[in-house]
Protein backbone atom coordinates (compact mmCIF):
# COMPACT_ATOMS: atom_id res chain seq x y z
CA UNK A 1 0.00 0.00 0.00
CA UNK A 2 1.59 3.44 -0.69
CA UNK A 3 1.61 6.98 1.41
CA UNK A 4 -1.42 8.13 -0.53
CA UNK A 5 -3.79 4.99 0.43
CA UNK A 6 -2.70 4.79 3.89
CA UNK A 7 -3.59 8.56 4.53
CA UNK A 8 -7.30 8.21 2.69
CA UNK A 9 -7.64 5.01 4.84
CA UNK A 10 -6.73 6.67 8.66
CA UNK A 11 -9.18 9.37 7.56
CA UNK A 12 -11.84 6.93 6.54
CA UNK A 13 -10.98 5.46 9.31
CA UNK A 14 -11.59 8.30 11.62
CA UNK A 15 -14.19 9.38 9.82
CA UNK A 16 -15.97 6.50 10.54
CA UNK A 17 -16.14 6.58 13.95
CA UNK A 18 -16.98 10.05 14.24
CA UNK A 19 -20.13 8.91 11.97
CA UNK A 20 -21.03 6.11 14.44
CA UNK A 21 -20.61 9.03 17.50
CA UNK A 22 -22.98 11.44 15.83
CA UNK A 23 -25.31 8.64 14.25
CA UNK A 24 -25.99 7.32 18.20
CA UNK A 25 -26.75 11.17 19.28
CA UNK A 26 -29.20 11.26 16.47
CA UNK A 27 -30.97 8.46 17.09
CA UNK A 28 -31.09 8.93 20.90
CA UNK A 29 -32.52 12.54 20.21
CA UNK A 30 -34.59 11.11 17.51
CA UNK A 31 -36.37 8.40 19.54
CA UNK A 32 -36.89 11.11 22.71
CA UNK A 33 -38.67 13.37 20.43
CA UNK A 34 -40.83 10.86 18.82
CA UNK A 35 -42.09 10.29 22.71
CA UNK A 36 -43.51 13.32 22.88
CA UNK A 37 -44.94 14.66 19.49
CA UNK A 38 -47.95 13.61 17.07
CA UNK A 39 -47.05 13.37 13.23
CA UNK A 40 -48.80 16.56 11.22
CA UNK A 41 -49.37 17.18 7.92
CA UNK A 42 -46.01 18.40 5.84
CA UNK A 43 -44.07 16.44 8.43
CA UNK A 44 -43.38 13.22 5.46
CA UNK A 45 -42.19 15.78 2.72
CA UNK A 46 -40.18 17.65 5.50
CA UNK A 47 -38.76 14.29 6.55
CA UNK A 48 -37.39 13.52 3.03
CA UNK A 49 -36.09 16.98 2.30
CA UNK A 50 -34.63 16.17 5.94
CA UNK A 51 -32.65 12.83 4.80
CA UNK A 52 -31.66 14.68 1.74
CA UNK A 53 -29.84 17.42 3.57
CA UNK A 54 -28.51 14.66 6.06
CA UNK A 55 -26.84 12.12 3.60
CA UNK A 56 -25.36 15.53 1.55
CA UNK A 57 -24.09 16.89 5.17
CA UNK A 58 -22.40 13.31 5.74
CA UNK A 59 -20.93 12.99 2.04
CA UNK A 60 -19.43 16.60 2.41
CA UNK A 61 -18.20 15.86 5.52
CA UNK A 62 -16.77 12.74 4.96
CA UNK A 63 -14.86 14.58 1.50
CA UNK A 64 -13.49 17.52 4.17
CA UNK A 65 -12.53 14.84 6.68
CA UNK A 66 -10.71 12.55 4.38
CA UNK A 67 -8.61 15.50 3.13
CA UNK A 68 -7.58 17.62 6.48
CA UNK A 69 -7.53 14.93 8.77
CA UNK A 70 -3.90 15.27 8.99
CA UNK A 71 -4.51 19.38 9.92
CA UNK A 72 -7.29 18.55 12.54
CA UNK A 73 -4.58 15.67 14.43
CA UNK A 74 -1.81 18.15 14.38
CA UNK A 75 -3.99 20.81 15.88
CA UNK A 76 -5.58 18.19 18.79
CA UNK A 77 -2.15 17.04 19.55
CA UNK A 78 -0.38 20.64 19.56
CA UNK A 79 -3.55 22.18 22.05
CA UNK A 80 -2.67 18.78 24.02
CA UNK A 81 0.81 19.25 24.48
CA UNK A 82 0.73 23.24 24.77
CA UNK A 83 2.31 24.05 22.08
CA UNK A 84 0.32 27.74 21.23
CA UNK A 85 3.03 29.90 20.60
CA UNK A 86 2.25 32.81 18.66
CA UNK A 87 -1.94 32.63 19.32
CA UNK A 88 -2.65 35.40 21.64
CA UNK A 89 -3.45 34.40 25.21
CA UNK A 90 -6.91 34.72 27.18
CA UNK A 91 -7.57 38.38 28.37
CA UNK A 92 -6.81 38.46 31.81
CA UNK A 93 -9.55 40.10 34.21
CA UNK A 94 -9.21 43.78 35.22
CA UNK A 95 -7.27 43.78 38.67
CA UNK A 96 -6.55 47.06 40.91
CA UNK A 97 -2.95 47.52 41.31
CA UNK A 98 -0.95 49.41 43.73
CA UNK A 99 -0.05 52.33 41.53
CA UNK A 100 -3.69 53.00 40.45
CA UNK A 101 -4.89 53.77 43.99
CA UNK A 102 -5.41 57.31 44.67
CA UNK A 103 -7.53 58.39 48.28
CA UNK A 104 -9.06 56.77 50.76
CA UNK A 105 -12.85 57.48 51.04
CA UNK A 106 -15.46 56.15 54.07
CA UNK A 107 -18.09 54.44 53.01
CA UNK A 108 -20.20 57.51 53.94
CA UNK A 109 -18.03 59.78 52.01
CA UNK A 110 -18.50 57.50 48.63
CA UNK A 111 -22.08 57.52 48.80
CA UNK A 112 -21.99 61.75 49.34
CA UNK A 113 -19.65 61.91 46.68
CA UNK A 114 -22.01 59.47 44.39
CA UNK A 115 -25.44 61.22 44.98
CA UNK A 116 -27.70 61.44 41.80
CA UNK A 117 -29.84 64.52 41.67
CA UNK A 118 -31.95 65.44 38.48
CA UNK A 119 -33.91 67.93 38.46
CA UNK A 120 -36.37 66.19 36.07
CA UNK A 121 -36.66 63.37 38.48
CA UNK A 122 -35.13 60.97 35.66
CA UNK A 123 -32.91 59.17 38.22
CA UNK A 124 -33.34 57.75 41.91
CA UNK A 125 -31.72 60.52 44.39
CA UNK A 126 -29.48 57.51 45.88
CA UNK A 127 -25.82 56.90 45.66
CA UNK A 128 -24.53 55.56 41.88
CA UNK A 129 -28.21 56.55 40.99
CA UNK A 130 -29.59 53.75 38.24
CA UNK A 131 -26.46 52.05 39.34
CA UNK A 132 -27.73 51.84 42.92
CA UNK A 133 -28.59 48.19 42.67
CA UNK A 134 -24.88 47.00 41.30
CA UNK A 135 -23.82 49.28 44.72
CA UNK A 136 -26.37 47.86 47.56
CA UNK A 137 -25.56 44.38 46.31
CA UNK A 138 -21.75 45.29 46.46
CA UNK A 139 -22.17 46.83 49.75
CA UNK A 140 -23.96 44.35 51.42
CA UNK A 141 -22.02 41.59 50.24
CA UNK A 142 -18.54 43.40 51.78
CA UNK A 143 -19.74 46.56 53.72
CA UNK A 144 -17.27 48.42 56.11
CA UNK A 145 -14.38 44.57 55.76
CA UNK A 146 -11.49 46.78 54.75
CA UNK A 147 -10.05 50.16 53.22
CA UNK A 148 -11.88 51.97 50.77
CA UNK A 149 -10.09 54.05 48.08
CA UNK A 150 -10.68 55.46 44.88
CA UNK A 151 -9.02 53.94 41.76
CA UNK A 152 -7.65 54.80 38.23
CA UNK A 153 -6.16 52.98 36.44
CA UNK A 154 -5.35 51.79 32.34
CA UNK A 155 -6.60 48.18 31.51
CA UNK A 156 -6.24 46.38 27.91
CA UNK A 157 -8.76 43.70 27.14
CA UNK A 158 -10.57 41.64 24.95
CA UNK A 159 -9.66 42.97 21.14
CA UNK A 160 -6.26 44.31 22.89
CA UNK A 161 -8.47 47.60 23.36
CA UNK A 162 -7.09 49.85 26.20
CA UNK A 163 -9.46 51.18 28.93
CA UNK A 164 -8.86 53.67 32.02
CA UNK A 165 -10.98 52.01 34.09
CA UNK A 166 -12.13 54.27 37.81
CA UNK A 167 -13.91 53.35 40.47
CA UNK A 168 -13.53 52.38 44.45
CA UNK A 169 -11.45 49.27 45.52
CA UNK A 170 -11.95 47.52 48.85
CA UNK A 171 -8.22 46.67 50.54
CA UNK A 172 -9.36 43.88 52.80
CA UNK A 173 -7.65 41.83 55.07
CA UNK A 174 -7.34 38.74 53.46
CA UNK A 175 -5.42 40.89 50.49
CA UNK A 176 -8.51 40.17 47.81
CA UNK A 177 -9.80 43.59 46.49
CA UNK A 178 -12.90 43.78 45.29
CA UNK A 179 -14.01 46.84 42.81
CA UNK A 180 -17.00 48.43 41.51
CA UNK A 181 -16.54 50.26 38.42
CA UNK A 182 -17.96 54.50 38.15
CA UNK A 183 -16.46 55.07 35.00
CA UNK A 184 -14.77 53.70 32.05
CA UNK A 185 -13.19 55.92 29.11
CA UNK A 186 -12.20 54.29 25.82
CA UNK A 187 -8.48 54.87 25.20
CA UNK A 188 -8.07 52.96 21.86
CA UNK A 189 -6.68 49.95 20.42
CA UNK A 190 -3.43 48.59 22.38
CA UNK A 191 -0.09 48.50 19.57
CA UNK B 1 -18.07 43.41 11.03
CA UNK B 2 -21.53 45.10 9.35
CA UNK B 3 -21.50 48.92 9.96
CA UNK B 4 -24.30 49.84 12.61
CA UNK B 5 -27.37 51.55 12.76
CA UNK B 6 -26.71 54.90 15.11
CA UNK B 7 -28.61 55.85 18.33
CA UNK B 8 -30.97 58.74 17.62
CA UNK B 9 -30.43 61.90 19.31
CA UNK B 10 -32.47 65.34 19.61
CA UNK B 11 -30.42 68.38 19.80
CA UNK B 12 -30.59 71.56 19.07
CA UNK B 13 -34.00 71.51 17.76
CA UNK B 14 -32.93 68.64 15.78
CA UNK B 15 -32.59 64.99 15.35
CA UNK B 16 -29.72 63.05 14.42
CA UNK B 17 -28.14 59.74 14.44
CA UNK B 18 -25.33 59.58 16.86
CA UNK B 19 -22.25 57.13 16.58
CA UNK B 20 -22.16 55.87 20.44
CA UNK B 21 -23.80 54.10 22.32
CA UNK B 22 -24.01 55.45 25.96
CA UNK B 23 -26.16 52.56 27.36
CA UNK B 24 -23.04 50.18 26.24
CA UNK B 25 -20.94 51.95 29.47
CA UNK B 26 -24.23 51.60 31.97
CA UNK B 27 -23.89 47.72 31.10
CA UNK B 28 -20.12 47.74 31.49
CA UNK B 29 -20.24 49.38 35.07
CA UNK B 30 -23.04 46.72 36.29
CA UNK B 31 -26.33 48.10 34.89
CA UNK B 32 -28.83 45.35 34.34
CA UNK B 33 -29.68 43.71 31.08
CA UNK B 34 -33.21 42.41 30.44
CA UNK B 35 -34.43 39.48 31.39
CA UNK B 36 -34.89 38.46 28.52
CA UNK B 37 -31.83 39.95 27.01
CA UNK B 38 -31.51 41.82 23.83
CA UNK B 39 -32.17 39.99 20.68
CA UNK B 40 -28.74 40.63 19.29
CA UNK B 41 -28.70 38.32 16.43
CA UNK B 42 -31.88 39.23 14.72
CA UNK B 43 -29.39 41.54 12.51
CA UNK B 44 -25.97 42.01 11.37
CA UNK B 45 -26.26 45.93 11.83
CA UNK B 46 -27.58 45.76 15.12
CA UNK B 47 -25.66 43.80 17.37
CA UNK B 48 -26.21 45.67 19.94
CA UNK B 49 -30.02 44.34 19.84
CA UNK B 50 -31.59 47.91 20.39
CA UNK B 51 -31.67 51.55 19.37
CA UNK B 52 -31.79 54.68 22.30
CA UNK B 53 -33.32 58.02 21.73
CA UNK B 54 -31.60 60.50 23.58
CA UNK B 55 -31.94 63.90 23.71
CA UNK B 56 -29.45 67.00 25.37
CA UNK B 57 -32.03 69.03 27.93
CA UNK B 58 -30.53 71.56 30.02
CA UNK B 59 -26.67 70.63 29.44
CA UNK B 60 -27.55 67.06 30.14
CA UNK B 61 -28.06 63.34 28.42
CA UNK B 62 -31.15 61.92 28.97
CA UNK B 63 -32.32 58.78 27.56
CA UNK B 64 -35.92 58.98 26.28
CA UNK B 65 -36.39 55.87 24.49
CA UNK B 66 -35.65 52.78 23.81
CA UNK B 67 -36.99 50.42 20.63
CA UNK B 68 -35.41 46.56 19.81
CA UNK B 69 -36.49 42.94 20.79
CA UNK B 70 -35.80 40.47 23.05
CA UNK B 71 -35.14 37.05 22.73
CA UNK B 72 -39.00 35.75 23.35
CA UNK B 73 -40.01 37.81 20.73
CA UNK B 74 -41.35 40.97 22.55
CA UNK B 75 -40.23 44.06 22.12
CA UNK B 76 -37.81 45.89 24.61
CA UNK B 77 -39.43 49.98 25.26
CA UNK B 78 -37.68 52.29 28.33
CA UNK B 79 -39.17 50.73 30.99
CA UNK B 80 -38.17 47.02 29.90
CA UNK B 81 -34.97 48.32 31.24
CA UNK B 82 -36.47 51.04 33.82
CA UNK B 83 -39.26 50.04 34.99
CA UNK B 84 -39.84 53.24 37.35
CA UNK B 85 -38.63 55.56 34.70
CA UNK B 86 -40.68 54.63 31.90
CA UNK B 87 -40.25 58.43 30.13
CA UNK B 88 -36.84 59.99 30.73
CA UNK B 89 -33.68 58.65 32.27
CA UNK B 90 -30.96 60.53 33.44
CA UNK B 91 -27.75 59.12 32.16
CA UNK B 92 -25.46 60.15 35.14
CA UNK B 93 -23.22 57.17 34.02
CA UNK B 94 -22.07 58.58 30.88
CA UNK B 95 -18.67 60.08 30.82
CA UNK B 96 -17.67 59.92 27.34
CA UNK B 97 -17.48 61.89 23.42
CA UNK B 98 -20.64 60.95 21.10
CA UNK B 99 -20.19 61.83 17.52
CA UNK B 100 -22.54 63.18 15.32
CA UNK B 101 -21.42 62.47 11.88
CA UNK B 102 -22.55 65.67 9.22
CA UNK B 103 -23.03 66.44 5.68
CA UNK B 104 -21.85 64.14 2.65
CA UNK B 105 -20.59 60.86 2.52
CA UNK B 106 -16.58 60.68 2.43
CA UNK B 107 -15.50 57.26 2.67
CA UNK B 108 -18.50 54.04 3.28
CA UNK B 109 -16.45 51.76 5.70
CA UNK B 110 -19.05 48.67 6.27
CA UNK B 111 -18.02 48.36 9.62
CA UNK B 112 -19.15 49.41 13.26
CA UNK B 113 -19.20 53.33 12.75
CA UNK B 114 -16.38 53.72 10.62
CA UNK B 115 -17.79 55.88 7.49
CA UNK B 116 -16.36 59.16 7.43
CA UNK B 117 -18.28 62.28 6.24
CA UNK B 118 -17.78 65.72 6.20
CA UNK B 119 -17.79 67.11 9.51
CA UNK B 120 -17.72 65.09 12.86
CA UNK B 121 -19.74 67.23 15.77
CA UNK B 122 -17.99 66.16 19.31
CA UNK B 123 -20.07 66.19 22.15
CA UNK B 124 -18.33 65.42 25.58
CA UNK B 125 -20.03 64.65 28.78
CA UNK B 126 -18.75 64.00 32.15
CA UNK B 127 -21.17 62.20 34.19
CA UNK B 128 -23.69 63.14 32.23
CA UNK B 129 -23.23 66.58 31.90
CA UNK B 130 -22.47 68.27 28.49
CA UNK B 131 -19.32 69.88 29.14
CA UNK B 132 -17.75 70.56 25.36
CA UNK B 133 -18.63 70.56 21.93
CA UNK B 134 -16.16 70.50 19.02
CA UNK B 135 -16.96 70.43 15.19
CA UNK B 136 -13.88 68.92 13.09
CA UNK B 137 -13.95 69.62 9.49
CA UNK B 138 -13.09 66.14 7.42
CA UNK B 139 -13.16 67.06 4.30
CA UNK B 140 -16.04 67.85 1.25
CA UNK B 141 -18.08 65.63 -0.64
CA UNK B 142 -18.49 65.19 -3.77
CA UNK B 143 -22.43 66.71 -4.46
CA UNK B 144 -25.47 65.08 -4.49
CA UNK B 145 -23.98 61.73 -4.80
CA UNK B 146 -25.14 60.60 -1.34
CA UNK B 147 -27.44 61.42 1.14
CA UNK B 148 -26.40 63.98 3.87
CA UNK B 149 -25.79 62.70 7.96
CA UNK B 150 -25.01 58.86 8.54
CA UNK B 151 -26.05 55.80 7.26
CA UNK B 152 -25.68 52.29 7.00
CA UNK B 153 -25.54 50.28 3.21
CA UNK B 154 -26.52 47.28 4.02
CA UNK B 155 -27.46 44.50 6.42
CA UNK B 156 -29.08 41.21 7.00
CA UNK B 157 -32.06 40.35 8.34
CA UNK B 158 -32.15 36.94 10.12
CA UNK B 159 -36.38 35.41 10.42
CA UNK B 160 -36.24 33.68 13.84
CA UNK B 161 -39.50 32.20 12.18
CA UNK B 162 -38.50 30.67 9.13
CA UNK B 163 -34.63 30.25 9.95
CA UNK B 164 -33.64 32.19 6.69
CA UNK B 165 -32.01 35.32 5.69
CA UNK B 166 -32.64 38.59 3.62
CA UNK B 167 -29.66 40.87 2.64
Amino acid sequence: MNWFGAYLLLGLFGYCLFYVFVARKRIREHRERQTDREPRAGDRQQGAIRILLGILNHLVGALLLLAIWPWLAWMEARARLGGTEGEPEEWSEFEVLDLFLLDELTLAEIELRELVDDPLGAAPKLPFGHLYPNWAEFRQLHGDSGTYRRFSGQYVGEWDIAWRYEGYVLLKKDGTRPYILTHRAFLGRNQ
Amino acid sequence: MTAQVGEILRYDGDTVRMCDTPLGDYFALGGRFPEPRFDCFSNTALWRGYVGTWEVLHERLYLVGLSGELVDGSNASLATLFPDYPDRVFAHWYSGTIRIPEGGLLEYIHAGFSSRYERDVFLGFQRGFLVSKETRINGSAPGGKHPAGYGIGAKTVFNRKTGGGQV
